[in-house]
Formats: structure tokens, C-alpha cells, sequence
């Protein structure tokens, strides 16, 4: 599909694409850096000039050519940071009860319902999240096999997007609420 | 409805650093092109910085509701030769796992022109100890560095730096990591002119005597 400058809609663009560079961000940055936001922001004002200047011409879809200038300004970004990293103030640690707290209150209604899960399920979350094992590992911890690990975290993740539908999280349009198959948890 | 994209496994991979170089580029490049994709990855990463935030209180819940003198896992293995590589299996994963990869700065991004910092391999101590550790210790990472070690609880609880690969605790701070809670370490190399060239990860460990 070829696009030109003037069928791009720049405010739409920009709000479709602001969560997906905050994200691109924040993940390079870490979550304890206060810059980013500046950073996004800057990220997408370059985008608007550059797509104004005709510089994005559709050999490429807009999102690798904002993917491509937001990557460029977070290495520029951290090569400058690099050299005063010694006096930067030390990000917290983790787990981070401040960090959490941003996530909002939809993140606590989740956190509520993960603790409420039966502890197999718990268990699975943590060894995998958590301690990052694989699911190979997580399975002979268990002493499961790595078929039902799969099964439990699969059940984890659809009772998370289950959450997350009903409470509109992300504004997400046009899906349906996943069904929860009641199997392992109700043994 | 969506259909299930062929990146969709690397969804964890990611968030849990496991893609490097081309790999993590290449799935960056994808989720600023896929809708579907950056929606689970949003509700992954919420769900892992949960899971990660509650640490290991998530499972030890069941504890605190009634359930005295349970422990934390109660393998099941089939064989014995199954519960001897499980207990290899948790033995390593104590001393390897509890690190907080997500802490370690980023400017290892790999990429064109980009600043590779270097990592420094920590030694000890991590996991849970039977008592409180005496020093910290890490390989050693190149020559003409200076180290600075962190100590972390809620805050930056002690910092101190070295020349050596390892430094002592001082009884003060023993003693306070005697109280059980959970602590983490890390320790960066600086070069002469002061510049950061390598950091370790933020490794935690907790002080929890045999009973
Ligand atoms: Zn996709």
C-alpha cells in the first residue's frame, strides 16, 4: 500500500503510535528513568517534521519508519548518558512498590486477582516470571511434565486477558472477552 | 478476530531479555508494526512486572492462610533419578536464578554505533544464605578499574568501592542483613577517567538460618 505525507492523519498517527514508542522507551531506558517522556516526545515531534519534509516516502511502513527514529534517538540518548552515568542517582530496586503503584489501580485489581489464583497456578507464575526459569526447568521443579506447565501459564494469560478486557485496560477495540476455561483450577 | 502471529513467541522472549542482536531488533521493529503484538506485549509486561513486584510473596501466601510447615515446592517426581536432577535443578536455579536482569542498565543495546557497555559476572553472594555474607565478590573484569559495589534494600543501604574483585562487609552492615530481609547487590567498574564501562546485574539474596 503505497501512503503519502497527506494521507497520513498526523494527530491520529501520533496517538497511535505514542504508547508504542513510550513503550520502546521505557524498556530502553529502564522504568526508573524520569526521562523518557521528554524522550517520546521529541521522538515524535521528529517524526512530524520529517514526515512534513517529505523524508517518509512508503518504501517502508510507518511504523518501522518511526521504529527506526525513535532507535536512533534512544542510542543517541544513551551515549551521552553513558558518560555521566556515575553521578546519575541510583534507580530503585526492584520489586518496587512506587513502580507498581503507577501501573494504576487496574494493575492492583490484577495483582488481587493473581493472588487469589490456586497455588499451582502461583507457583508456575512465579518460577517462570520471577525466577525466569524456562518452561522445561519450571516443569521438572514441579515435577511436571512441560506440556502442563504450558497448560497453567497458558491459564494464567487467559484469565489475565480475560481481566484486562473487562476493565478496558488498554482500550482495546473490537475483541471479545477470551473465555476462561475452568479446567486445571477447579481439579 | 486476530490470527496468532508468528512472532508471538517471542513475546516473553523479550520481555524476559532473552533476544539479543538482530532478534530483539527484528521483534521491535515488529511489535511498531503489529497491532495485535504490542497489545499482549503491554499484558504480558504488566503481568510479569507484577509477578515480579510481589517476588516470592506470591507463593508464599498459602503459608500465612493455614497452612503451617507447607513448603514452598513439593516436587512430585515420578522416579527417583527424577528428584535427584530436581534437586540439581533448584540447587542451581538458587544459585543462578534470583538475579534482577530488568535493573541492569541498558546501554548494551547492540545496533550501529551503539555504546556496548560490558557486564561484570557476580560470584557471590545471591539467593538465600544460612547466614549473613562477609564480602561480595565478582569475577574480576579487566585491569586499571576502579569497582563501586551497591547494597540495596528499599533504598541504596551502603556503597563502598575497590580495586580488588571482592570487598568486605563491614559488621555493621552484617548484622543488619541478619534481619532477614530481602537485599541486592550490584557492582559497576569504572574506568580511570571515571567513565562507567561495565556494570553486573542486580543480584538478590536474603539471609535465612537453617532451622
Ligand atoms: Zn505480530
Amino acid at each position: 500500500m503505497k501512503r503519502k505525507q497527506d494521507e497520513l492523519d498526523l494527530d491520529e498517527m501520533v496517538a497511535r503510535y505514542r504508547p508504542i514508542v513510550g513503550f520502546r522507551v521505557k524498556r530502553a531506558f529502564g522504568p526508573a528513568n524520569p526521562d523518557w517522556e521528554d524522550i517520546v516526545n521529541e521522538i515524535l515531534a521528529d517524526v512530524i517534521v520529517k514526515i512534513r519534509n517529505g523524508e517518509f516516502e512508503g518504501r517502508s511502513t510507518i511504523g518501522t519508519f518511526i521504529y527506526t527514529i525513535a532507535s536512533r534517538r534512544i542510542v543517541d540518548y544513551i551515549r551521552l548518558k553513558t558518560k555521566h552515568l556515575r553521578y546519575a542517582p541510583e534507580p530503585p530496586p526492584l520489586p518496587d512498590p512506587q513502580e507498581l503503584a503507577e501501573l494504576g489501580e487496574n494493575a492492583e485489581r490484577l495483582a488481587r486477582a493473581i493472588d487469589k489464583l490456586k497455588p499451582r497456578f502461583k507457583e508456575v507464575l512465579y518460577l517462570y516470571y520471577f525466577q525466569e526459569l524456562s518452561r522445561e526447568e519450571v516443569a521438572r521443579r514441579l515435577g511436571l511434565t512441560p506440556r502442563r506447565v504450558s497448560e497453567r501459564v497458558n491459564y494464567d494469560h487467559k484469565l489475565l486477558r480475560k481481566l484486562l478486557q473487562q476493565e478496558d485496560f488498554f482500550q482495546l477495540s473490537g475483541s471479545r472477552p477470551t473465555k476462561v476455561r475452568k479446567t486445571e483450577n477447579d481439579e | 478476530m486476530m490470527s496468532k502471529c508468528r512472532f508471538e513467541g517471542q513475546i516473553e522472549n523479550y520481555l524476559l531479555k532473552r533476544l539479543e542482536g538482530t532478534q530483539k531488533e527484528e521483534f521491535e521493529e515488529h511489535y511498531f508494526n503489529c497491532a495485535s503484538c504490542f497489545q499482549r506485549l503491554r499484558e504480558r509486561d504488566l503481568l510479569i512486572r507484577i509477578v515480579k513486584s510481589r517476588g516470592p510473596a506470591l507463593v508464599a501466601e498459602g503459608d500465612r492462610a493455614g497452612r503451617p510447615g507447607r513448603v514452598l515446592w513439593r516436587p512430585a517426581p515420578r522416579t527417583l533419578a527424577a528428584a535427584a536432577a530436581g534437586l540439581v535443578l533448584v540447587l542451581a536455579a538458587l544459585i543462578l536464578v534470583p538475579r534482577f536482569r530488568g535493573t541492569t542498565p541498558e546501554f548494551v543495546l547492540t545496533g550501529d554505533g551503539t555504546v556496548r557497555g560490558g557486564t561484570i559476572a557476580v560470584v557471590a553472594p545471591a539467593g538465600e544464605l544460612p547466614e549473613p555474607p562477609a564480602s561480595f565478590e565478582w569475577q574480576p573484569a579487566g585491569s586499571d578499574l576502579e569497582f563501586r559495589v551497591y547494597l540495596f534494600q528499599s533504598d541504596v543501604v551502603w556503597t563502598a568501592a575497590t580495586r580488588s574483585n571482592s570487598i568486605a562487609l563491614p559488621d555493621e552492615i552484617r548484622r543488619r542483613l541478619a534481619d532477614g530481609g530481602e537485599y541486592s547487590w550490584q557492582v559497576k567498574a569504572f574506568a580511570p577517567q571515571g567513565g562507567l564501562t561495565a556494570v553486573s546485574d542486580r543480584v538478590r539474596f536474603q539471609v535465612k538460618p537453617a532451622r
